[in-house]
């Protein structure tokens, strides 16, 4: 019990005590409980493509080319599964694509010493100009439909992909705790000057964390695209900014060095519900990106701020009475 | 006479905190008042009050005899009073020129426009520097300066406010001897034209010759003011820390081993001239030498930090393959930085982490750390250097800087080093914790470790080391024994 109750207190714990009430409310007020299964499907996508954003801003650096690499790994998925590639074997080729674009990426930050910010810029306009991920370009089409069953399967509400999203950012959440890799990319992003002086090589730490989310991006993209009926793929332009922003609202600081896997789960849960709040309430996609502008804001005072002076004055009067 | 700045019954609290309590101070026209005490004394605390920076909880502030309220930095500066903080507030990307002015150029009107007058804030600028009695270059981008420079630079900014009162928060800490000669000429210049100045410094031989009067403070409250004639150095660290003390190196006299550890030849083309030495067990080295002579370059090339040209390290005999510092620690070679916020912790971490950050292979099975370990460890140390953190998991940003020093310590420590190159190991640590490493230095040279002790604190090293070693421009020049030879003047005359 006292984990749980320790939980609560930190800045993860509130973000989730507030997704839980928005889940109820959203429940309450809409037919929002109807169509669990799609928002559970988006969620995993998120957590996933989250975590990919959350790892490399841990290392004070930024990924912003991380939607268009979806669409590239939908491009090549999709080409492989209407083969008849089987699905494990296309999952590692996701997985590869990702990598080798995670591997260009920090070969030319880390080795020429670019901000992370302008290589990724330049790799999103090398995706769209190399790959057609124009509109309309390199839409594939008439997918078996076996295929596309597979990725939905569920139970109840509940998708297959969640199971394998959560399953993964458990992984992750013992991973970044327990081993010392995980440590690593702590202190290597926390201040690389002193990790050297530790005996740890920041450089070669921030590079694998770079090849980690680069794998991550691939099974994001399979998570994307594999439950519907075709591969559209300029239509995850844009999606980066809802990567940062889950891992903005997890806690991760853009400082590098901060940042828990916990916090994914609910950011993701969060970002999701608004999206599909907007729709239900048919609001559109202007108050969606308001909404986004609005929690990204609050999650970063929320970091920078003392949070524990918020919660005593707001706790405080209830303490004294 | 009245006082040209008086401060009565300052009460300042934080949250479960108590910075100041009935805290006083006196500043006369034209006079230079030390003000003294430990770290976490709240000598930053009543600066900040006066600055602007906090606001009492209770309590007065006079000006020349009239009470005043100073509500923001912006009201002291143009009430006349400035501070020069450690580290330095200027732009690095704008000239000399335009740092002195930022946020109150002097304009003129153009047509309708408003523009910045460059005549007049030159030849206001070149004024002031020759009232400094400096040479500056007005044109010169701020971050090509020196650190010297750049105070110098910060003084005169505080001089275009038409400051009375300049406050200098350990305005040496960072330079050269040669740099401090120049600074003091600056601020005598400054009191002969009946500027008055606050100066806060650890350094008892500063305060001695610069001061007219000194006020002690401790755990926030007013212990004392004395005429700096008045009063003895030992007298005035009784009143810091509050109780007698009469030998701050609690050096005993250890059996001295054999020869364990050997550095053969070093050599980095510009930095490191052929440098060989040895040491044994249970030694303590001291390396001296000015700022920029080489010492650190010599920790780092020994450890694997920074690539040797040539050179030999042997340890028990046998020669080490190090190439980088992971191997060093692995051999029992483990280096203790200067700059422990940039270099040596992660602040963002807690205590655990930290202690336990280079030595994680060694409590880890395949990749997997074990926690059980890894806090038995941390709370060992803990407990043995007596580190006052409310847990171990409690993050070192929010730890006073001695604490940090000692936790720092134990990251050396728990690598269980067979040689510890300690580099500037009571740089910004008060005296009370001073006290307490060189007792944890004492006990380490006891059970066998052999440190090396790189240092600027001259006493420290005359306190502590059996050996010294003088560095110049990457030559060892001189060595001496603990005897009769090893004094200050005789190795500040090796090292000039």
């Amino acid at each position: 019990m006292n984990v749980i109750k320790d939980f609560l207190k930190t800045r993860e714990g509130y973000l989730g005590i507030f997704c839980v009430l928005f889940f109820v409310f959203l429940c309450l007020t809409s037919n929002f409980g109807n169509d669990l299964y799609s928002y559970f499907k988006d969620v995993s996508y998120m957590i996933i493509g989250g975590l990919a954003a959350c790892l490399i801003i841990m290392t004070a650096n930024i990924d912003i080319s991380s939607g268009t690499i979806l669409g590239i790994v939908g491009f090549v998925s999709g080409s492989l599964l209407k083969l008849g590639v089987p699905i494990p074997a296309v999952i590692l080729i996701a997985m590869g694509v990702g990598f080798i674009n995670a591997y260009i990426l920090a070969f030319v930050t880390i080795k020429f010493r670019v901000p992370s910010m302008v290589v990724s810029l330049a790799m999103i306009k090398l995706h769209i100009g190399l790959f057609p991920l124009l509109p309309a370009a390199g839409r594939i089409t008439n997918i078996p439909s076996d295929i596309i069953a597979m990725g939905n399967i569920r139970f109840g509400f509940v998708p297959l992909l969640l199971i394998i999203a959560l399953a993964i950012l458990i992984f992750f959440m013992w991973f970044m705790k327990y081993t010392k890799f995980g440590r690593d990319i702590y202190a290597a992003g926390g201040s690389p000057d002193s990790a050297k002086l530790s005996g740890i090589k920041p450089n070669k730490v921030i590079f694998k964390t770079f090849l980690v989310s680069g794998c991550l991006l691939g099974i994001t993209g399979i998570m994307f695209w594999l439950p519907s009926s075709q591969v559209q793929p300029s239509g995850c332009i844009g999606l980066e900014m809802t990567f940062i922003t889950i891992a903005v609202v997890s806690g991760a600081s853009m400082f590098g060095g901060t940042g828990r896997p916990i916090g994914i789960l609910f950011a993701a849960m969060l970002v999701a519900m608004l999206q599909r709040a907007c729709i239900l309430w048919n609001l559109g996609n202007a108050w969606l990106y308001t909404f986004y502008g609005i929690i990204v804001i609050l999650a970063v005072l929320s970091t920078v701020s003392d949070f524990g002076e918020l919660k005593r004055r707001l706790l405080g009067v209830k303490a004294q009475a | 006479m009245t006082p040209i700045l008086k401060l009565e019954n300052i009460q300042k609290s934080f949250p479960g905190v108590r910075a100041l309590h009935n805290m006083q101070i006196e500043l006369m026209p034209g006079e230079i008042l030390a003000v003294c005490g430990e770290n976490g004394a709240g000598k930053s605390t009543l600066m900040k009050v006066i600055t602007g920076v906090y606001h009492a909880d209770a309590g007065n502030i006079y000006l020349n005899g009239e009470k005043i309220t100073i509500k923001e930095p912006n009201d002291a500066y143009s009430k006349g009073i400035a501070i020069i903080f450690q580290e330095t507030s200027l732009f690095k990307d704008l000239t000399v020129l335009e740092n002195l002015f930022v946020g109150h150029e002097p304009r003129r009107q153009v047509g309708p426009f408003k523009v910045i007058d460059y005549d007049l804030m030159r030849s206001k600028a070149q004024e002031i520097f020759k009232f400094l009695g400096v040479d500056m270059d007005l044109d010169v981008i701020v971050d090509k300066l020196g650190v010297a420079s750049k105070q110098m630079v910060e003084i005169a900014k505080a001089m275009t406010y038409g400051a009375k009162i300049l406050i200098l928060d350990e305005p040496t800490a960072a330079l050269t001897n040669k740099e401090v000669r120049a600074l003091f000429s600056t601020i005598a210049r400054l009191k002969e034209q009946g500027i008055s100045m606050i100066y806060i410094s650890h350094r008892m031989e500063e305060i001695f010759e610069l001061a007219d009067r000194v006020t002690v403070i401790r755990d926030g409250e007013y212990v004392n003011t004395a005429n700096i004639n008045e009063v003895t150095e030992n007298q005035l660290i009784t009143w810091m820390v509050g109780r007698e003390m009469s030998n701050i190196y609690p050096k005993t006299d250890l059996e001295i081993g054999d020869v364990m550890f050997e550095v053969q030849h070093m050599n980095r083309s510009g930095l490191i001239n052929d440098v060989s030495f040895k040491l044994c067990k249970n030694e303590i080295l001291g390396i001296a030498g000015l700022a920029g002579a080489g010492r650190t370059e010599l920790a780092e090339c020994i450890c694997g930090l920074m690539s040797k040209d040539s050179g030999k390290v042997i340890l028990n005999g046998k020669e080490l393959e190090i190439s980088d510092y992971k191997d060093a620690i692995a051999q029992g070679i483990v280096y203790a930085s200067e700059d422990r916020k940039k270099y040596g912790l992660v602040i963002a971490m807690s205590v655990m982490e930290n202690t336990t950050m280079s030595i994680l292979d060694r409590i880890s099975k395949s990749s997997l750390i074990n926690f059980g370990t890894e806090r038995e460890l941390t709370d060992q140390y803990m407990k043995e250097l007596q580190v006052k953190a409310p847990n171990r998991d409690f993050v070192v940003e929010n730890l006073s800087g001695g604490n940090q020093q000692k936790v720092l310590l134990s990251k050396a420590l728990v690598a269980k080093p067979q040689v510890l190159i300690l580099d500037e190991p009571t740089r910004g640590v008060d005296v009370g914790a001073k006290y307490e490493i060189y007792k944890i230095i004492e006990k380490l040279a006891a059970q066998g470790v052999s440190i090396i002790m790189i240092s600027s604190d001259m006493p420290e090293l005359l306190g502590m080391a059996d050996r010294i070693l003088v560095i110049k421009a990457g030559k060892l020049v001189w060595e001496v024994k603990r005897g009769p030879d090893m004094t200050q003047e005789k190795i500040l005359e090796k090292a000039l």
